[in-house]
């Protein structure tokens, strides 16, 4: 099989690009255990309010975790409880979520916490709050009428 | 039987334009990427 020249230079380039994109990726994934938000643990969502911690939702400080505060949500139709949040700059924090009835979002924009909160599954993203700021928490996923007035606000406060 | 050799193809214009395409994914892989790793 005769190959151009050119064309192979054109399918090292591809190939090459390819082995670095999933190098990284790999790399994030093994080393540094990135994974999607959704992690493998539920909830009933009949009984979102009843369950630890959706029970309280808010912001807990925590002592002996990798994380200093946890931070819980509960999404529903079409508001998050809490309205606010604030967390010390330079934190790190466990956002917990979980949605009472149907799916919802929770993007804090400007930022890549950026989960889907499903009915039954409780979503989680540890990250540290490394810029002062506000940041609005929105709903990125359509829920019905009051989609677009679903917000929250994330403030990193010094 | 003589085959005549065929005369490669002049592809240096295709290689130019492939090679746009992409530096134009390569830089805009590495934008989008730096903006990952630079958000919490």
């Amino acid at each position: 099989m005769h190959i151009h020249k050119y064309e192979k230079w054109w399918l090292t380039f591809g190939i090459s690009s390819l082995v670095l994109f999933l190098v990284v990726v790999g790399f994030s994934a093994f080393h540094y255990g990135s994974h999607p938000p959704s992690a493998k643990v539920y909830v009933d969502p009949e009984r979102v309010d009843e369950i630890a911690p959706f029970n309280n939702p808010g912001v807990h400080k925590v002592e002996g975790k990798d994380w200093d505060y946890e931070v819980v949500f509960v999404a529903s139709a079409f508001y998050y409880n809490p309205p606010e949040i604030e967390v010390p700059l330079g934190s790190t924090v466990k956002f917990i979520a979980t949605t009472k009835d149907v799916v919802h979002g929770f993007q804090a924009a400007g930022t890549n916490i950026n989960m889907i909160l499903e009915p039954g599954y409780v979503s989680e993203y540890i990250t540290t709050v490394d810029k002062a700021g506000e940041y609005l928490i929105l709903c990125n996923e359509y829920c019905g009428v009051g989609h677009s007035s679903m917000t929250s606000m994330l403030k990193v406060v010094e | 039987m003589s085959k005549k050799r065929e005369k490669e193809p002049d592809l240096k214009g295709t290689l130019y334009s492939v090679g746009v395409l992409g530096a134009f994914i390569i830089i805009t892989w590495f934008m989008a990427f730096y903006l990952f790793i630079d958000r919490f």
